[in-house]
């Protein structure tokens, strides 16, 4: 594929034609006069309550449900099935001497096991994407020009796919976080329950290429002649927005990545998704598979 | 209560690509948060200048005395750099608010949010925006990493700093919820002696430290998001 400003250096994905639908929102609507929603979300609180054993005053802030004391949270998320605890004194701690006793890589992922089947979570469509750690570092001098890293917690990070095809966006990842061996001081596990719903047309990966290549974003640097790009990975997933947003549909989508340099801001990476759904806005209107217009190509 | 300034970039005619939301990023900040709205430039009308000091750095006609450093919390979102604020004019100083040319706090900022990619990149960040750029300042957030140009993290970190999360809790959880795995949220903080800034709050929201106008240690912090 040739383009004035970028080189294209990765293999495209396979042109599957199609892909398979997914229901995220499974009520008509999320009004609280909406019964069988009202009971869904009754039942979700007070399963996840019980568990967490968090205490304080149940609050509604609208897209949450939270309770919050000074040293944890329990948020739930009303728009999907998402939900956030968080152990206020021990998580994204500055703490080094929290470094001492980190569990292991291995020891992380089975801890964070055993809790997702402990809360009766569905795993199948998800996998660990990574273990990382958060971290700290002081300065107490301009002379400190070494300073060290204190790792203070140990974050196992599960990524969401179905069949195969990764769901992209900060709606379907679940991140859990431990300290002292197994301590728990932080479980965000944002999901939507997906239910297959049709299928959808898509267009080609080198349609959603030319997409990037033609956006608005790029056009005035192109004109300009002085920069320069590459496209460096193609790949076909769905999207997911922020769990507070209802979403009734997973949106099948394309990612492109690449990088571009200018005189003014050197190789700096980007990430685009394309709309790969072939079918026009109007019609996923129609059919109720969006609740907002969209950029065909965003980010 | 607390006075508010933004800044915001989408047309960066050729400085660099395009953006799209960080209009609605920083205005979804601007609105959502409780305090005085003091001053929201976009595009042509944001200007590198109004975040660096004046006399400092080449060009030097800084005027953050007016603008970022006139408020309690500034938020910028557009591209950001290890190094610097990027901008879309190049007439008003050059285009780009360097960590050199920056001093902040002296008169009244004490939060700053760099809604961009890489700013606080963990390598050398202390030398970069820490021991020259913190003046009073209490925090800067931001992220380590490359990081998506958003509609509505802004007023996601506003809406907590509202319901009196600290400004850390605030900003790391608007950032988990609006990037992926990925992208590494990140904040550098000023203490100064037993003035800690660690549990700070919004204005009228729970406490604030006092200035660390000599700061005599520097904390980074980052993670996952």
């Amino acid at each position: 594929m040739k383009d004035s400003l970028f080189k294209f250096n990765t293999r495209l994905p396979e042109n599957v034609g199609h892909v398979p639908m997914y229901r995220t929102f499974h009520f008509d609507t999320a009004s609280s006069k909406n019964k069988e929603y009202a009971d869904y979300i009754a039942k979700r609180t007070e399963f996840l309550r019980s568990n967490f054993k968090t205490d304080g005053e149940l609050r509604d802030l609208g897209d949450q449900l939270i309770i919050r004391n000074e040293k944890e949270a329990l948020e739930i998320f009303t728009g999907s099935d998402s939900f956030w605890w968080t152990d206020r004194e021990n998580a994204y701690s500055e703490n080094k001497e929290l470094s001492r006793n980190l569990p292991s890589e291995k020891e992380a992922i089975r801890s964070a096991q055993k809790l997702l089947e402990e809360l009766k979570i569905d795993t199948s469509t998800m996998k660990v994407h990574s273990v990382s750690n958060s971290f700290t570092s002081t300065s107490e001098s301009p002379k400190d020009i070494d300073p060290k890293k204190f790792p203070t917690s140990v974050d196992v990070n599960f990524t969401h796919e179905l069949e195969g095809l990764p769901i992209f966006g900060s709606g379907a990842k679940t991140q859990i976080s431990f300290i002292n061996n197994d301590q728990l001081v932080q479980f965000a596990h944002f999901n939507r329950t997906p239910k297959q719903a049709g299928k959808a047309e898509v267009i080609s990966p080198e349609e959603a290429v030319q997409q990037v290549f033609d956006n608005f974003r790029f056009a005035v640097i192109k004109e300009q002649g002085k920069s320069s790009g590459e496209i460096t990975d193609v790949s076909l997933g769905y999207y997911a927005t922020s769990p507070s947003d209802l979403q009734r549909f997973l949106i099948p989508v394309y990612k492109v990545q690449g990088n571009v340099s200018t005189p003014e801001l050197e190789n700096y990476d980007f990430n685009l998704y394309v709309i790969a759904a072939k079918e026009s806005q109007e019609m996923a209107k129609r059919k109720g598979q969006i609740n907002q217009p969209l950029e065909t190509v965003f980010n | 209560m607390g006075s508010i300034g933004i800044e915001w970039v989408n047309e960066y005619n050729g400085n660099a690509s395009d953006l799209s939301n960080n209009d609605n990023n920083a205005r979804g900040f601007y609105n959502k948060l409780q305090g005085v709205k003091q001053f929201d430039y976009g595009d042509g009308l944001a200007w590198d200048q109004d975040f660096e000091k004046l006399g400092k750095g080449s060009p030097s006609p800084g005027t953050d005395a007016n603008y970022a450093d006139n408020v309690d919390i500034a938020f910028f979102s557009g591209h950001g750099s290890k190094s610097y604020l990027l901008f879309g004019i190049n007439t008003r100083d050059n285009g780009k608010a360097r960590n050199t040319e920056m001093e902040l706090g002296d008169k009244d900022l004490e939060w700053i949010v760099f809604d961009g990619c890489n700013a606080l990149d963990f390598n050398g960040v202390f030398d970069r925006w820490g021991w020259g750029v913190f003046k009073g300042l209490h925090f800067i957030l931001g992220f380590a990493t490359i990081c998506y140009d958003r509609r509505d993290r802004g007023e996601k970190f506003a809406k907590r700093l509202n319901d009196s999360w600290t400004v850390r809790e605030a900003w790391i959880k608007a950032c988990i919820e609006t990037e992926p795995t990925e992208t590494k949220w990140a904040y550098l903080r000023a203490n100064e002696g037993s003035i800690s800034t660690f549990s700070d709050h919004w204005h009228g929201k729970g406490s604030v430290s006092i200035d660390p106008d000599n700061p005599t240690e520097l904390a980074f912090g980052s993670g996952n998001c």
